[in-house]
């Protein structure tokens, strides 16, 4: 027996009963999701909510994003029913799973360009995506999404500019859909919000606070700064611009010197988009981490297994330090360490970069390196600060 | 290699692992419907992922974990039953019957813990895991599992006496 221990017939009286459990066992067989629709879209709704504070923020709109909100806001009511049962019919894909088959590279560079076309400057495809009922209608150079295994069917085939942007017009509007569905359940439990927002804080120990709009004007330069120093790209206000204030110092292992600022900048509403994130320390003039991430600058990335990515951690570890040295003055660390990419159920997954761990002391300092461009995408460490 | 799932397997799965889950999972929920959804995402992760464990306690911990999972993703988009008192519960499952008092005192003390703490609590005390088997678990480090059960163990004013029995008192 362990000291302190507790009775575990604490719980003896929780138990599923067999029709649950019955009812478990059908609807997992027949893969039939639950009905809370979160589960599935979390990720995508966390993405919706973050894009949607941008656009509230970020003020004026222009011509080529009304006219994309304009597009996805107003499908005629026939689109509207088939992205509907699209949703409904979403048992189990996600990802690559919804896709006959992957992106090829050239497909991914212009998917890019496209994106960016059909987002910032109203790029439209001719035609809509096919819907099809049955694989019995799809002929080998067709785009379609079809009922019958619910998945989406690129061409065998290169896709062409017009296809691939009927693949973004469906992404646009299914991810409007899945908005619509939150906005619905969100309207239903309005009235729960506020309170679920106290106690989420409350739970995980974090804060979010709004900024000033002094503060935020104060951020945004000194970020556009940063992002320029750091990476060589000038953002400008036709980004969406967004910071909050983080107050950290509730969480375990966190003090007040953790509290700070969350700065994201992001090229435009696409769910994919170029987006920086800085966060800076209130307690200094330093920052926390920097880093950039979107399709855009992972399409030209090869993925590589471990073994293979080895043969690449000299030539990282030589960038990295180059990188620390001219960006943030840092010498020679006292030692190096590296990571094999791993997803959340602890496998080794194929990866487009290494992340090192420079340690300096009791201090260490995060950097990712994409193998393919051997460019640094993230940077993360305490106090980090920027050399003149 | 992963394989694919069998619906024999899949059936000896949930029959032999749903027991467990649940319980942790509703003293984390407080709703069997919810713990029901979250189950139901956690086999289907299990039945498309098709892992290779190996062996069945690797198999009980992945399905610990990702269920775990489930229930944080949860919390975060509903959180409604986080507030629920124990006693409003007793209508759909009768949590405390046939329990002693002192038993329904610590019940109900572990119920209104934070999910942070809650769950180390559960995983440590309950199902017998130690501090590293959780810290994989859970996926966060040693020292966290130990800071989380060290104020777990101060919000339920866990104390030993000195004839060694467990007293606690209210915070």
């Amino acid at each position: 027996m362990r000291e302190h221990d507790i009775d575990r017939n604490l719980v003896s009286n929780i138990e599923m009963s067999d029709e649950m459990r019955e009812s478990l066992i059908q609807d997992v067989k027949s893969g039939k999701r639950s009905k809370d629709k979160r589960f599935r879209y979390s990720t995508a709704l966390t993405a919706l909510c973050v894009a949607g504070v941008l656009i509230v923020s970020g003020g004026s709109a222009s011509a080529a994003y009304l006219s994309y909100k304009n597009r996805v806001e107003n499908m005629p009511q026939e689109e509207q029913q088939e992205y509907a049962e699209e949703l409904e019919n979403d048992v189990y894909n996600a990802g690559d799973e919804a896709l006959s088959r992957s992106l090829t590279q050239a497909e991914k560079l212009r998917y890019v360009e496209l994106q960016d076309a059909y987002y910032k400057d109203g790029v439209f495809p001719e035609e809509n995506m096919a819907f099809l009922d049955t694989l019995s209608e799809l002929t080998p150079d067709m785009l379609a999404y079809v009922e019958e295994d619910n998945k989406i069917h690129l061409p065998e085939g290169e896709m062409s500019d017009e296809q691939i942007l009927q693949y973004i017009d469906h992404e646009a509007k299914y991810m409007h859909t899945i908005e619509e569905n939150a906005e619905e359940a969100s309207t239903a439990e309005a009235e729960e919000i506020d309170e679920q927002t106290k106690e989420l804080e409350e739970q995980f120990d974090i804060i979010t606070l709004e900024v000033s709009a002094e503060d935020e004007e104060h951020f945004k330069q000194q970020t556009k700064e940063l992002i320029y120093e750091i990476f060589g790209e000038e953002v400008d206000d036709s980004w969406n611009y967004d910071v909050y204030e983080m107050d950290w110092s509730g969480m375990e292992g966190f003090d007040e010197s953790w509290d700070g600022y969350e700065v994201t900048w992001c090229e435009s509403d696409a769910p994919n988009a170029k987006t920086y994130q800085i966060t800076i320390p209130k307690s200094s003039d330093g920052l926390f981490s920097i880093n950039v991430c979107g399709m855009e600058v992972f399409a030209e990335c090869e993925d590589f297994s471990w073994e293979d990515a080895q043969a690449y951690l000299p030539q990282g570890e030589e960038t990295v330090k180059k990188f620390v040295k001219e960006k943030f003055g840092l010498g020679e660390p006292d030692r190096v360490e590296y990571y094999e990419a791993e997803n959340v159920d602890g496998e080794s997954i194929d990866c487009s970069w290494i992340t090192y761990d420079l340690y300096y002391g009791e201090n260490n300092v995060t950097v990712s390196w994409l193998i393919s461009t051997d460019e640094v995408s993230s940077v993360t460490g305490k106090n980090l600060i920027k050399v003149d | 290699m992963s394989k694919k799932v069998t619906d024999a397997d899949l059936e000896q799965t949930i029959n032999e692992y749903s027991d467990t889950l649940f319980k942790i999972c509703f003293l984390i929920l407080k709703d069997e419907n919810d713990v029901k959804d979250v189950l139901q995402e956690t086999f289907i992760k299990y039945m498309t992922k098709a892992p290779d464990f190996k062996s069945e306690e690797h198999k009980k911990a992945w399905l610990i974990k990702v269920s775990q999972n489930k229930c944080r993703e949860f919390l975060r988009f509903h959180k409604r039953h986080a507030a629920v008192p124990l006693d409003e519960v007793e209508e759909s499952i009768s949590v405390t019957n046939g329990m002693d008092t002192y038993s329904i005192e610590m019940l109900s003390l572990i119920w209104n813990l934070k999910y942070k703490l809650k769950s180390v609590v559960i995983l440590y005390y309950i199902e017998g895991y130690s501090i590293k088997e959780i810290s994989q678990i859970m996926e966060i480090s040693e020292s966290a599992v130990k800071k989380r059960l060290e104020r777990a163990r101060k919000e339920l004013r866990m104390l030993t006496n000195v004839e060694g029995e467990l007293v606690y008192e209210r915070t």
